[in-house]
């Protein structure tokens, strides 16, 4: 008995080694085939909408992420009418992933030949994988043709933020690959929120517009209540919280941009830059600057403006407002123990430099190569259905209006003063989560947001201008190279990054002498700061 | 009556009680930390803290209102008790026949087993394995790979040689088989190992990520410490791309509060099962190198 069971035994093993070299086999000869055809079997709703696509046979399933995705449990009125509406089988999967989490999965997923349908952003700001990607055949072409044909709206935004030549960036021998995701709140993000009740209690009701006025005022404040007002956070490695003052001799502190003559330069070891550290040197050492800027991370900052040793910060515009007005208000709500105080948070833009010269260091738009498509999705009915649920539910506002408030007159009505007006039974908050148009569709494809467009439904109707009015606020320079393809950035970014990093801020705290100046920038050229640069004005002459 | 002598306390007392406090006090203060910041207002600044800055439970309600957080809680529990149970099994199915010296082949099976204790195939050819065997998804993807580890085969295999050869060779005489003799005799024996190499298997499968992060793909089947590096780690990430991947789908910032009751919530069940097991760890710690 002992002997039989022994030899079921092994018999069993030997038959599991042999079926798994045999399922191996067929996965590694049909891994993307055979994975899209079992998908219409995992689920009965992928094979209703297989039927509804059944004269192309081709699976219609489209798996997307969405960051409201708890909240969804996949029956939403919504979601099913867009699928029997475009013939497609849409499914939510998960939260968006980190950058991070989704560059490994990638990489894995085409290591093992398991080609994703849709590929979202995953931080390729240097467009290394976009390159590798395409040199081994693992994208679909997205032709511009098809975009502007099937997604319009979708093609001007991209136009109007990108400019006519925006193609060219993502273009590979003639073919583009991409649907490029833009963040067009990045070109004006920056501004300086003040309390003004500190700087009132010094004599300045209104923070002064040049730079020299702004010295004057932080001091008074010094002098009135000991704080360094200018508070800021150098861990995130871009100086950001002291741009402005670099900005108001034309330059950024850490990024290529233009210059006054249209050539393009490294902001950091310009001329402008050696003024600008020189006035932050001076400031640093009138204890105008927080002692603890180099290490201070943006909570370090939040807390030192809630407890009143900050009274100057640059961050993102929204963090100053009321969340009503657009989302997070870090600043805004870090006072909120404090109404006096947090009525007293103003904005301002830059102050103006001795030539006139103002503004932040703010972030290009299109930050990485985009969403992108598996080859199995070139030419599909698939990626012509998703160009166009994008720009339907994403470009248009009737899209938007339907995503968020459901069918007019049926979900909704327009009150007197266009305010929406929920019809019974919608006007029950679990009602209108059966239908979803509760806001867990408020962006249905959320790669892609229209601000402009989005707006009535981020910012509340009484906070319209003042978030026009401080976005507008935001004004200053971005990296036009983000976008292009640059292998010898990309191997002496981080030196470079860290001699800038460390230079600035040892100028700025007098740990080096501003007589070394020269030396400094020597040192970055030699780090390979010269070929850097020799490649940035290649570039630069290929997008201008 | 005889009176006991009190022993004064020397130079060296003093100083290595105080070095051990602080030893203590810097091992137990960010446990702390997470937990009264975990209990603090919203806007609670960073900084040295001993008690919470106004008590709430605004950030465990929001942790559990969320239903992916509970569903990452079962998985992460599930994966545990599936991770231990079968690796315990297969792990003493395999040292038990390595731990008798007349196996034949003893001496080639435990470099086989030793070999892969140095040198491992990597990440790619692990995900190729997972892929092929169509276990993407599955909760055995993340389980099945973790079942035998090398180290804990020679841990398992070290305790067994230690039991009394008497005590099998009487079962045998009973007519009892292998099986009977691994599982009557043997591993009734083998508490303090079983419950050492449990505890490093459960500890080893409540903190995986990096398995589940590539393996999984829908968040309905992920794992808690996925869910909490989504939260502490990587919403928090300087990253220009990261942020601003972020913040362009619409992901809000969360305080300090939320990632610090994150923390806490998967940290609670280890700590309350350890205790529990304890005695049973530290008689097992040495089990390794005891013979005869």
């Amino acid at each position: 008995m002992k002997k039989l069971l022994a030899g079921l035994l092994a018999l069993v093993l030997v038959f599991s080694c042999a079926a798994c070299k045999a399922s191996t086999s067929a996965a590694q000869t049909s891994a993307s085939a055979s994975q899209a055809a079992s998908a219409p079997a995992a689920s009965a709703s992928a094979s209703a909408s297989a039927s509804a696509s059944a004269s192309s046979g081709e699976d219609m399933t489209i798996e997307l992420y969405d960051q409201q995705y708890s909240e969804m449990t996949g029956d939403e009125t919504i979601l099913k009418h867009i699928n029997d509406t475009y013939g497609v089988n849409v499914k939510f999967i998960g939260e968006n992933p980190s950058s991070d989490e989704l560059q490994q999965q990638y990489v894995m997923s085409i290591t093992a030949g398991d080609i994703p349908d849709i590929m979202y952003s995953f931080g390729d700001t240097t467009f290394e994988y976009y390159n590798k990607f395409v040199d081994q055949g693992v994208l679909a072409e997205v032709p511009v043709a098809d975009i502007q044909s099937y997604a319009p709206n979708y093609y001007d935004w991209v136009v109007k933020n990108g400019g006519d030549n925006i193609w060219k960036t993502f273009e590979r021998n003639g073919k583009n690959y991409s649907l490029p995701c833009y963040w067009t709140l990045g070109t004006s993000m920056y501004v300086l929120g003040y309390r003004s009740d500190i700087f009132a209690a010094a004599g300045y009701d209104e923070l002064p517009t040049t730079l020299d006025g702004l010295e004057q005022a932080m001091l008074a404040v010094h002098d009135k209540t000991g704080i360094a007002p200018l508070s800021a956070a150098a861990s995130s490695k871009k100086l950001d919280g002291l741009s402005f003052v670099y900005g108001a001799f034309g330059v950024c502190p850490t990024i290529f941009h233009q210059d006054e003559n249209g050539d393009i330069v490294f902001g950091g070891i310009t001329e402008g830059a050696r003024q600008a550290v020189e006035v932050l040197h001076r400031w640093y050492e009138e204890g105008l600057i927080d002692v603890e800027f180099p290490v201070n991370k943006q909570e370090n900052v939040v807390e030192k403006w809630t407890n009143g040793t900050a009274a100057l910060v640059t961050d993102c515009w929204w963090e100053f407002l009321p969340e009503e007005a657009f989302f997070s208000a870090s600043y805004y709500n870090a006072l909120a123990n404090d109404p006096t105080a947090q009525a007293a948070i103003k904005t301002s833009a830059a102050p103006t430099g001795p030539s006139g010269q103002s503004g932040f260091q703010q972030r290009n738009p299109a930050y990485d190569s985009g969403m992108l498509f598996g080859k199995q999705m070139e030419g599909s009915e698939k990626l012509k259905k998703l160009l166009q649920i994008i720009n339907d539910m994403d470009f248009t506002q009737e899209g938007l209006d339907y995503c968020n408030y459901g069918e007019k007159g049926v979900t909704y009505d327009l009150g007197s003063d266009g305010s929406v007006v929920w019809k019974e039974p919608y006007t029950s908050e679990e009602e209108r989560a059966k239908y979803g148009c509760d806001g867990r569709f408020s962006v249905f494809v959320d790669a892609f947001n229209d601000y402009d467009l989005q707006a009535k439904y981020m910012t509340a109707p009484q906070y319209m201008s003042l978030r026009q009015e401080t976005q507008a606020k935001g004004t200053g320079l971005y990296d036009p190279l983000v976008l292009t393809y640059r292998p010898v950035y990309n191997q002496y970014a981080e030196t470079l990054d860290q001699i800038n990093l460390s230079a600035q801020i040892d100028f700025i705290t007098g740990a080096r002498p501003l007589s070394e100046w020269d030396d400094f920038v020597a040192e970055w050229m030699a780090a390979g700061g010269d070929a850097v640069m020799e490649e940035a004005k290649t570039n630069w002459a290929a997008i201008s | 009556m005889v009176r006991k002598r009190r022993r004064r306390a020397s130079a060296f007392d003093i100083v290595n009680t105080v070095i051990m406090l602080l030893v203590i006090v810097t091992t137990l203060y960010p446990f702390w930390y997470c937990l009264i910041m975990s209990f603090s207002r919203w806007d609670t600044g960073t900084g040295f803290r001993l008690w919470p800055n106004g008590f709430t439970l605004n950030a465990y309600k929001l942790l559990f209102e969320d239903r992916i957080v509970w569903r990452a809680y079962g998985n992460t529990v599930l994966r545990t008790l599936l991770g231990t149970s079968l690796g315990l099994v297969f792990t003493a199915l395999t040292a038990y026949p390595l731990s008798k010296l007349t196996l034949p082949f003893n001496s080639f099976l435990t470099n086989f087993v030793l070999f892969t204790m140095l040198f491992s195939g990597g990440l790619i050819p692990s995900y190729l394995l997972i892929y092929n065997l169509r276990l993407m998804d599955t909760i055995w993807a993340l389980v099945l790979p973790n079942l035998v580890g090398a180290y804990n085969v020679f841990i398992m295999r070290n305790f067994f040689r230690s039991i009394p050869q008497s005590l099998e060779e009487s079962a045998m005489l009973d007519g009892c088989g292998w099986f009977g003799i691994l599982w009557r005799i043997v591993v009734p024996l083998s508490k303090p190992v079983m419950a050492t190499v449990g505890l490093w298997l459960a500890v080893m499968h409540w903190n995986s990520y990096y398995d589940a992060m590539l393996y999984i793909r829908t968040d309905e089947k992920t794992v808690l410490q996925v869910i909490l590096r989504r939260i502490a780690v990587e919403r928090t990430s300087t990253t220009t791309a990261a942020m601003m991947a972020n913040i362009s789908q619409g992901a809000r910032f969360p305080s300090r509060t939320l990632e610090t009751a994150m923390i806490v919530v998967a940290l609670v069940p280890m700590l309350a099962v350890y205790p529990f097991i304890q005695k049973y760890f530290v008689k097992g710690i040495m089990v390794g190198s005891v013979k005869g």
